[in-house]
């Protein structure tokens, strides 16, 4: 889908073609993992690391072959990032994943002290990055972390999709069956006061936060029924799928004091 | 440092919610009317009358008529009250003009306040002016007595919490309920359960993480994780922190966090994946890499628990299992317990400055532990019970020993 996007720096100065490229080519490698799992009947999520322009690890959802629910795309690229080098190379290693990391994922990339993390789509059921707690950026012992949502959100969101039509139509309960078509239209995004969105999904006001992701969100909800199957527990998303496009803003702080801004705006038309 | 040679003694707390905690901070402004006893609902009846729409379910947790002699001392002494001045006035009344001083001593005034509405949704002068105009103050030369008085906005959730608020802000009851966490009699029933053999459990999951401590694997964490649905009560996995672990197995210098994916409880979870796959004859050993993850044992304790064939084969996830934990798990193995489905957790001490469990912050405590004892200021993440926001709930309780004992890992670590 080729939409208008400006990635915009602190001064409003949109960057170039080749910058926006970069991003969205490791995306589409992450994309290339989610359909793999895909047709493996895994919750399509997938993810590369990179750093330095390369590709050390690549991962997708195992949550239902490994019956752990916690072995998600996030961890399984990690086991082969170290099965190769040393654990400080994360701390200058991007993420690049389809759905936004869930809280657990979140808190384990910040012990990792990774550099930044790039994602598809939102996670409103337990996304640790601004959809539902702000793991990334909470007061912790250690460093926060920058995050990008919204890249090729769109075709995250039609994967996630694509799962939960194939796994109705596994399910035995013929009911089931009317709800299964696909649905391609992705409403447009809209814009919505973050700190509404931040009360809404939180509950509270967020104090010291040193790393502020600033999130334009419109919410849309997935109409494809639920999935009967109890496999449909494991999975790292639910049929909500939040859309999003971001601002992502570092204010200067205690950890950093001089403060930096960089802005990514996504925007579909 | 060695754990206890046996099993820690104490009691078992249940944790507290982030939506408790909250709750017991937010106080209400109202106004408080002086009257003899004898028109207290009098007084009421009017105000609902008057204003029905003000007349909510709001207050049902507090005394709305509530005797001088009840109040807590520091609202006593800011009532000017007046009894010489209603004895005066009710002393003009027919029904006591013939008596004499002794009798009359008994029927010495009794006032009663009561709490019509918040002040943010009348004005003052509007209440007075309601007051003036009906008993017992019309034709009176008394005013109407309202004090503002500070009231909990929500019910208590616990009796112990109703009686401290009935010291500190007005006379309060506790209905056997929590609309802000698990259901006090569910927590009861699940405490009485587990509380033999908890010590025992934690005592485990102590001892596990001394051992690869002791082997140079990792931090003295460990976890057990037991099948407590059945009797009698199944051991499943147990485990210890292997993050100073390398992918040779050997021992590695101990930078930065390590490998944060061999948190004691990862482990633990991963074991208990495994034992799924054996029971429904599948191979456990698939995954190329998984000893990244050290999800194998490395100790002759998490041998034999991993070496039973307990697991009921059409088990799924860690649904009905209980984890006991040495220390309150970090943020990411908060989230993996919630991700597997786990009943019930257990920590043995908690970790300020890292864990994800309980729900205490700064601000929650800044007026003193509402709940009595010390229960320190955390992080506030309170993930055990957030079901609005996320995907599983279970009941949690730390244990309480009396005494601190020492940690003996440094406080900044992730459990
Ligand atoms: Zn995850
Ligand atoms: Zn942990």
């Amino acid at each position: 889908m080729a939409l208008p996007r400006h990635v915009v720096d602190p001064n409003g100065h949109v960057l170039n073609e080749e910058e926006r490229t970069y991003h969205e080519s490791f995306m589409r490698e992450a994309i290339g993992m989610a359909e793999l799992a895909l047709q493996t009947d895994e919750t399509p999520v997938g993810c590369v690391f990179v750093k330095d322009g390369e590709i050390i690890g690549r991962g997708m959802n195992a949550t239902n072959r490994t019956l752990n629910g916690t072995r998600h795309a996030e961890f399984i690229a990690l086991a082969e990032i170290l099965s190769k080098h040393p654990i400080s190379i994360l701390q200058e290693t991007d993420l690049y994943v389809t759905v936004e990391p869930c809280v657990m994922c979140a808190s384990a990339l910040r012990q990792y002290h990774i550099r930044a993390v790039y994602f598809g789509c939102w996670n409103d059921r337990f996304g640790g990055t601004g959809g539902v707690l702000t793991i990334h950026s909470d007061p912790s012992v250690d460093k926060p972390y920058p995050v990008y949502g919204g890249i090729f959100r769109e075709e995250a969101i039609l994967l996630l999709r694509k799962f939960y039509v194939q796994e109705n139509e596994k399910a035995p309960e013929p009911k089931q069956k009317k709800t299964r078509e696909l649905k391609t239209e992705i409403l447009p995004l809209e814009m919505v006061n973050p700190d509404q969105k931040a009360k809404k999904l939180k509950g509270a006001k967020k104090e010291n936060v040193p790393v502020t992701t600033t999130v334009f969100a419109a919410k849309e909800t997935v109409t494809v029924s639920t999935v009967t199957s109890t496999l449909k527990e494991i999975v790292a998303v639910d049929t909500t799928i939040s859309t999003a496009k971001i601002f992502q803003q570092e204010k200067p702080n205690d950890q950093n004091p001089g403060g930096s801004t960089v802005s990514v705006a996504l925007e579909s038309s | 440092m060695l754990p206890d040679s046996c099993p820690p003694k104490g009691r078992l707390l249940p944790l507290k919610t982030r939506d408790e905690l909250r709750a017991a901070l937010e106080t209400i402004d109202v106004y408080a009317v002086e009257v003899p006893a004898r028109f207290a609902d009098k007084v009421l009846n009017i105000f609902r009358t008057t204003y029905p729409d003000l007349f909510t379910n709001n207050f049902q947790h507090i005394r709305r008529v509530a005797k001088f002699s009840f109040l807590p001392p520091h609202i006593q002494s800011n009532f000017s009250s007046l009894p010489d001045l209603w004895e005066e006035v009710e002393g003009l009344s027919d029904e006591i003009v013939d008596e004499d001083a002794e009798q009359k001593e008994k029927k010495r005034v009794e006032l009663r306040y009561v709490i019509t509405t918040s002040t943010s949704s009348l004005p003052t002068r509007d209440l007075l002016q309601l007051l003036a105009t009906n008993p017992p103050f019309t034709g009176l030369r008394i005013q109407p007595q309202v004090f503002t008085v500070p009231i909990p906005a929500l019910a208590p959730t616990s009796a112990e919490q109703a009686e401290q608020w009935s010291r500190e802000y007005w006379p309060v009851s506790y209905r056997n309920t929590n609309p802000y966490g698990p259901h006090p009699a569910l927590v009861g029933r699940n405490t009485a359960e587990i509380e033999d053999a908890a010590p025992i459990w934690l005592h485990l999951a102590e001892e596990v993480g001394e051992q690869v401590r002791a082997a140079g694997y990792g931090e003295s964490v460990g976890c057990v994780i037991t099948d407590g649905s059945g009797k009698p009560e199944e051991l499943i996995a147990v485990a210890g922190d292997c993050r100073w672990r390398s992918p040779n197995g050997e021992p590695m210098p101990k930078e930065a966090s390590g490998n944060v994916m061999a948190h004691c409880v990862q482990r633990a979870i991963a074991m208990v994946a495994k034992k799924r796959l054996r029971a429904s004859g599948k191979d456990p050993e698939t995954e190329t890499l998984a000893h990244i993850y050290s999800d194998s044992p490395v100790t002759a304790m998490e041998e034999t628990a991993y070496s039973v064939d307990n697991t009921p084969p059409n088990g799924y996830l860690c649904v009905d299992l209980d984890i006991y934990v040495s220390h309150e798990p970090c943020i990411m193995c908060s989230m993996a317990i919630l991700h597997s489905r786990f009943r019930r957790c257990i920590i043995r001490r908690r970790m300020p400055l890292t864990g994800g469990l309980t729900a205490e912050t700064p601000e929650t405590q800044a007026k003193g532990d509402i709940y009595g004892g010390s229960r320190p200021a955390g992080l506030g993440c309170g993930m055990f019970w957030r079901p609005s926001e996320l995907n599983w709930k279970f009941l949690a309780w730390e244990l309480d020993t009396g005494v601190e004992k020492e940690v003996g890992i440094e406080d900044t670590l992730h459990a």
